[in-house]
């Protein structure tokens, strides 16, 4: 199984809450936790483990500049979710 | 989005470009369409920009940055150079030495992966190239605060011994050129140009190594170190970049070549 890094497992879990989204909006959605700085090299490398895919959006009417690329979970990022919660609730059961 | 802005994003977007080519297209081009999109809202970058560009590109060259330095390719530093470089147009910030810094360094990198005949020439003329900057630094430099470290060509001004610093690797570990390069740094250093007159004599570094890892550390020592350049901080600089050469660079490594 591939494994997630705890910062890769964060953008993960961001962008199963807000859906496929810019590396600038899950800056703004988790409030700073996740760097502007090392964001767009952690979903570079998501892109590579193949946790995520891109793609790059249309140009807004009167926007200069290049257009902006959204990234969304691939079914193996959220496979490793759901199997990292299952052994965390499996855990936290055999720990009561 | 007012006219003046657009003309910063248009140049901006030229930059990357180029940017996007010449290193990881996949990361960089997205934090760029992402930071153009916000600064045409905004009417502005972040202050925090160059900062941020810095840390992705470093990033980029992988989690364990030890082994990433020590492997990086030249493409990845030039990438950053010019990213630094971009930050510092784009942003109209004070960092006209930075982005000298970082100018150097892409000539550096260049030099680093010339090929040996082409590095041995450059290797030869890099002593007289040191003591051209100085006489022409003595003779039309541009005098601020008692130091003569820039020239002005057609109005764009240039920091002509930070540019040639990289050659500084070139050098041939013989007497002759290391006496010439010395003598040129003293004279730049007095002249007011203190990072390359300090950084020039790593010529007497025991081991002469060449390569991208010592290309960054003794240029981007100084850019990491701030703004205000004293004499403690550029000899400090130029020893921990000698020191972090030494231990990023294996024994036998074949960049480091005697």
């Amino acid at each position: 199984m591939k494994r997630m890094s705890n910062k890769e497992r964060e953008v993960a879990q961001w962008l199963a809450r807000l859906g496929p989204a810019t590396g600038w909006a899950l800056v703004e959605a988790s409030a700073g936790a996740i760097k502007r700085g090392s964001v767009y090299v952690l979903l570079g490398r998501m892109v590579d483990k193949g946790f995520l895919e891109s793609e790059v959006g249309e140009r807004p009417a009167g926007q200069s500049g290049p257009p902006r690329r959204t990234y969304r979970l691939t079914a193996l990022a959220r496979r490793v979710l759901a199997a990292e919660a299952q052994i965390a609730a499996a855990l936290a059961e055999g720990s009561t | 989005m007012n006219a003046r802005t657009r003309a910063r994003v248009a140049r901006a977007t030229r930059w990357g470009r180029v940017l996007s080519a010449a290193s990881r297209r996949d990361i960089l081009e997205p934090f760029l369409a992402d930071h153009l999109a916000e600064m045409g809202e905004a009417g502005e970058l972040p202050p925090s920009f160059e900062r941020e560009a810095l840390r992705l590109v470093f990033g980029a060259f992988g989690e364990d940055r030890r082994r990433a330095l020590r492997d990086a390719s030249w493409r990845h530093l030039l990438g950053a150079t010019v990213l630094a470089t971009l930050a510092s147009l784009i942003t109209e910030s004070p960092l006209s030495q930075k982005a000298a810094v970082v100018v150097g360094a892409v000539l550096g990198v260049t030099v680093a992966s010339a090929g040996r005949r082409a590095s041995d020439t450059l290797g030869r003329l890099a002593p007289a190239a040191f003591l051209a900057a100085f006489g022409l630094l003595a003779a039309f430099g541009l005098e601020s605060e008692g130091r003569r470290a820039w020239l002005s060509l057609g109005g764009l001004p240039i920091q002509p011994a930070t540019l040639l610093l990289p050659l500084v690797l070139l050098v041939p570990a013989r007497p002759g050129p290391r006496i010439v390069t010395t003598v040129a740094a003293v004279a730049l250093f007095l002249l007011g140009d203190r990072v390359a007159g300090a950084a020039m004599l790593l010529v007497w570094a025991p081991a002469p190594v060449r390569g991208a890892p010592l290309v960054a550390t003794m240029l981007f020592a100084p850019l990491a170190l701030g703004d205000a350049l004293p004499l403690v901080t550029t000899s400090g600089s130029a020893t921990v970049a000698l020191l972090l050469t030494s231990a990023l660079l294996r024994p036998g490594d074949p960049r480091a070549t005697a």
